[in-house]
């Protein structure tokens, strides 16, 4: 199999990348993710991630406009590969496979 | 404007962990993110956040991406970077191993730094501020003394002027008188330790003056000197609050008025630590020799035989110590030569001013302790080494695994050794750095016991090259012993053995590490309990007296300017006055205190040719023996009217009466004390044996005399007070007594009898409190190191467990089994101790007190407490064994 298998947070992040468009530099990353799964989540560990999908070829990024907000620093922005959205779509088909085998054996859960 | 920033710390760390455009980008996230969390949810939250954050760059990541291979020379270092990492990842994982090694490795070198900077200061280092003090030496007399030989401690002035003048191998001589003083008068006064010192003195020392400046021969002539006094650094600070202007202010001495010329430095308190008796504490002013001639007969600058002068003397460059107390022994024979103190076998000692040692070169007490301490420490310390060792040896079994697959994916067998030695290097200095801050505060604490009185004082340069010393010596040894474990049973054989290949007959090493700290931990434990029963049979001794019930009163009279029928008056109205204060049972005066020297004079029986006794005698008042609580057995006790120009009397103890006259009533039996020609004394009473020295080396037959019927013309020196209750609670009503009795009086220093004891029973009593605080130490450090070694087998044998509980063990018989396991560790420790412990008997016996080196109680303490604390150190481990899932064990691999 070309490249490695996304872990949670890889791929998390990719899609909150992916989900920010040109938005989607490390703080917004980080929020978005905060927000989403209602825990702490360090920018360290965002740019360990992206960082490392980037060397995998799944991101590639950028160095943005000047914003004011940043004390006219300029941000560096994700942007999602084909090959970073085939890697989702991969992990999306083998959670659907499962979902489906799940279901079909009368997955319920127990109190 | 920026209400608050992030916090400083964790900016630089992003600053030293970042660098280049990455620094500056999330530099600028980061503060970003700090201004609207705080904004959003309080500074608490956002700084909490911006730590997380900051410590979320610096910390390794679990996995990275292989890196380019580094340049050839940083190869090395790179990968000992990574293997640090890689062991930090490890211990933040399981912190217990950490913790564990860091920590019994700082208790213990805590304990081998305090003993060692003990040692450091008794016997290594010289008095603080005296220059070339490897040439400076106290002098001192050894001469024929009847059968035997004495060495003085003093020489009288007269022979010390003589050897000043005369010695050649001498850059110079120094004399000095250690004395005490009243300093104030009245309800104001307290007691001054001064040292009458020559002009010389500061001079040949070398030392400088803080504040103003010190005396010289000016202000030291004959007949009485010039009164000024040089104060001690911590007077200064305590009685003239550090004041500047202190110079020239007058200061009342006893009797004189004393001109404040000068401050030593900080931490120079005089050169008689090590001294037996008054003045060894820190010296606390100096005046000039002659300015303390008042306390001294007159004969003192001319007497060959009144000895007052403590000499010490600087050896000339290039001339060797033995010749020059050669040249002066043949110098002190020619100036005897002729006198009847003629003696041709003299000889002069030279003994080095270190605080450890007397004035023959002997160690004191404390020095001895030290030493005993050091080597205790070192034991300690080498349980604590054990202990890490093992601790490394039982993860080094568990990654052999890790081992041998590196091994055979091509790492080196070197790369593999630098990991070891980081591993045990990190501990080693996280275990150094635990201790310093333990070290510091205990050494502290063991100076003040060692040396009480004594600034503490640590030499900083020593400190540290012992410490790293020290820490090297740890690093090699574990490292070491991890070597010798992972690679004597040859490293290919274990890919193929899972987890738990390791059974407990194997760990042989760990298992003898583990022996031996028990072991040591039961030799501490003994010598402990061998301490604590010499204390105990102390606190039984029986003295004849209620040393608990007295208080002794004393004043220094003379030096305050009191004539002898004044001294007489005082005592009179003290006796009457005190007897009237609520809560005093009876009062008595005398010539001399219990534990302090005692007065004797030969005695003789009319009709016999000679008696072979050696008695000491104390005068006292009448009440004296009610007083004291010493009961008269037989006979009657003194009376008012036994007077000068009544029928001399006096009283002997039982056991005086039994050697003099065997089988025979000695009441009424004549007596000649002193000279003979002197009336004869007639017994009048048998009195109680009495004590009155807690070693019964010193202890010798006893007399009492009536204080009005004395020998020797000395006035009182001592009032005795019993108390209805508690004697420390009469203190301030004595003392409001004695003060109403005049307005000049100086400091009367009030002491329960029983305190007296205490310089005689010290060395017992620290040996007792620090040979228990080490030997806690060790149980500590080995219990431990049992625990951590159990847990770690347990882990271990997860699987082997599980079997034999699938095979149909109870979980009751795996408790046995690891409970067992540590039971029979500490049983061969306990006996491999005890053996060790009873060997050594012999060296320890003269540093006990009425108690044998193989006492079997303390013997079985030690055992039971090892072996209780074994059974506790055993209980988690054994809890996890007991608790193992058969189906999740035999799944786990």
């Amino acid at each position: 199999m070309k490249g490695e298998r996304l872990g949670e947070f890889e791929e998390l992040a990719l899609l909150a990348a992916g989900a920010l468009g040109d938005e989607a530099y490390g703080i917004a990353i980080q929020e978005l993710l905060e927000g989403q799964t209602r825990r702490e989540v360090s920018l360290g560990a965002v740019y360990a991630a992206l960082e490392r999908m980037e060397r995998k070829g799944l991101v590639v990024s950028a160095l943005g406009e000047v914003t004011p907000e940043r004390g006219g620093r300029r941000k560096r922005l994700f942007t999602v590969t084909d090959d970073g959205l085939r890697a989702l779509r991969e992990a999306r088909d083998t959670r659907d496979a499962l979902w489906t085998a799940a279901r079909r054996a009368g997955l319920k859960g127990r109190a | 404007v920026t209400p608050a920033a992030p916090p400083r710390l964790a900016r630089l760390l992003l600053r030293a962990v970042l660098r280049g455009n990455r620094r500056a980008e999330i530099a600028a996230d980061l503060e970003h993110l700090f201004a609207s969390r705080a904004g959003a949810r309080g500074l608490a939250y956002a700084r909490r956040r911006y730590w997380r954050d900051v410590l979320s760059f610096s910390l390794p990541r679990r996995t990275r991406a292989p890196r380019a291979t580094p340049r050839r020379g940083g190869l090395m270092l790179a990968a000992l970077i990574v293997d640090l990492r890689h062991l930090l990842r490890g211990w933040i994982r399981r912190p217990a191993f950490f913790v564990v090694a860091a920590s019994t490795l700082g208790v213990g070198f805590a304990a081998y730094f305090a003993a060692f900077t003990a040692i450091d200061q008794l016997l290594l280092s010289p008095p603080a501020h005296v220059q070339e003090p490897g040439a400076l030496f106290r002098v001192h007399v050894d001469r024929a003394d009847g059968d035997g030989r004495f060495t003085w401690y003093q020489t009288p002035y007269a022979t010390y002027r003589q050897m000043a003048a005369g010695l050649r191998s001498f850059d110079g001589l120094t004399g000095y008188r250690p004395s005490t003083a009243s300093l104030g008068m009245g309800a104001d006064a307290r007691m001054l330790r001064v040292a009458y010192a020559d002009g010389n003195y500061f001079d040949l020392l070398g030392v400088r003056p803080r504040l103003g400046r010190f005396f010289s021969d000016v202000e030291n002539q004959p007949p009485s000197g010039t009164p000024v006094l040089v104060l001690g650094y911590a007077l200064w600070q305590s009685m003239f609050q550090a004041d500047p202007e202190v110079l020239g202010r007058d200061v009342r001495l006893g009797a004189n008025v004393f001109t404040v010329i000068g401050v030593a430095p900080p931490g120079f308190t005089g050169t008689h630590a090590g001294y037996s008796g008054e003045g060894a504490e820190a010296t606390e002013a100096w005046a000039p020799l002659f300015a303390g001639a008042h306390e001294l007969p007159e004969v003192w600058t001319t007497s060959q035989t009144f000895r007052s002068v403590t000499v010490l003397a600087r050896v000339a460059d290039g001339v060797g110590t033995s010749a020059a107390s050669q040249e002066a022994a043949a110098f002190y024979q020619r100036t005897v030569e002729g006198t009847r103190l003629e003696d041709p076998t003299a000889r002069v000692l030279l003994s080095s001013l270190q605080p450890g040692r007397r004035q023959d070169g002997s160690l004191t007490a404390e020095a001895r302790i030290a030493l005993w301490l050091g080597g205790v420490a070192l034991l300690v310390l080498a349980v604590a080494v054990a202990n890490v060792v093992n601790l490394q040896l039982s993860r080094a079994t568990e990654r052999r695994r890790e081992m041998a697959l590196r091994l055979a994916l091509g790492a080196g067998r070197a790369r593999l050794m630098t990991q070891l030695i980081a591993e045990a290097a990190v501990i080693a200095v996280a275990g150094a750095a635990a201790g310093a801050g333990l070290a510091w505060m205990a050494s502290g604490a063991l100076q003040s016991l060692l040396l009480p009185g004594q600034p503490v004082r640590v030499d900083v340069g020593r400190f540290v090259l012992v410490s790293s010393v020290v820490v090297a010596f740890c690093v090699v040894t574990s490292a070491a012993f991890a070597m010798l474990q992972l690679f004597d049973e040859g490293l290919s054989g274990r890919l193929k053995t899972g987890r738990g290949g390791d059974g407990f007959g194997r760990a042989r090493l760990r298992q003898a590490l583990l022996v031996t700290q028990v072991a040591v931990s039961a030799v501490l434990l003994v010598g402990a309990g061998l301490f604590v029963r010499s204390m105990m049979n102390l606190g039984g001794l029986r003295f004849g007296m209620d040393i608990d019930r007295v208080l002794v009163v004393q004043l220094p009279l003379a030096h305050a300017g009191f004539t002898e029928p004044q001294i007489e008056d005082f005592y009179a109205r003290a006796l009457e006055s005190l007897a009237q204060v609520p809560g005093v049972e009876h009062v008595a005066a005398g010539q001399s205190a219990p534990f302090n020297p005692s007065l004797s004079a030969p005695i003789a029986i009319p009709g016999r040719d000679s008696v072979d006794v050696r008695a000491t005698y104390y005068a006292v008042t009448p009440g004296h023996f009610a007083t004291m609580g010493t009961p008269i057995l037989r006979g009657r006790g003194f009376a008012d009217s036994d007077r000068d120009g009544t029928q001399p009397v006096m009283i002997v103890e039982q056991a005086l009466g039994e050697r003099l006259w065997p089988g025979e009533d000695p009441i009424g039996k004549c007596v000649i004390v002193g000279a003979a020609g002197e009336p004869c004394r007639e017994v009048v009473g048998i009195a109680g044996n009495t004590r009155r020295f807690v070693s019964t080396a010193t202890n010798a037959l006893r007399y009492y005399l009536p204080l009005a019927q004395r020998r020797v013309p000395l006035p009182p020196q001592v009032l005795f007070v019993r108390t209805a209750g508690p004697p420390e609670l009469a203190v301030d009503a004595v003392r409001g007594a004695i003060l109403s009795l005049g307005d000049t009086l100086p400091f009367a220093r009030i002491r329960v009898l029983a305190s007296l004891a205490e310089p005689e029973t010290r060395p017992w009593r620290l040996g007792s409190t620090l040979f228990l605080a080490f030997g806690l130490i060790a149980v500590f450090v080995a219990s431990a190191g049992v625990h951590a070694l159990l847990s770690f087998m347990v882990e271990q044998r997860w699987r082997e467990i599980g079997v034999r509980l699938a095979l149909g063990a109870t979980p009751a018989r795996t408790v046995a089994l690891v409970v067992g396991q540590s039971g029979a560790w500490a049983a061969a420790g306990v006996v491999i101790g005890l053996a060790v412990a009873a060997a050594c008997g012999g060296f320890v016996q003269p540093m006990l007190f009425e108690t044998s080196p193989y006492d079997p109680v303390v013997f079985a303490g030690a055992a039971g407490l090892l072996l209780g604390v074994a059974a506790a150190a055993s209980a988690r481990p054994a809890f996890r064994a007991g608790s193992v899932d058969p189906t999740v064990a035999l799944r786990s691999e």
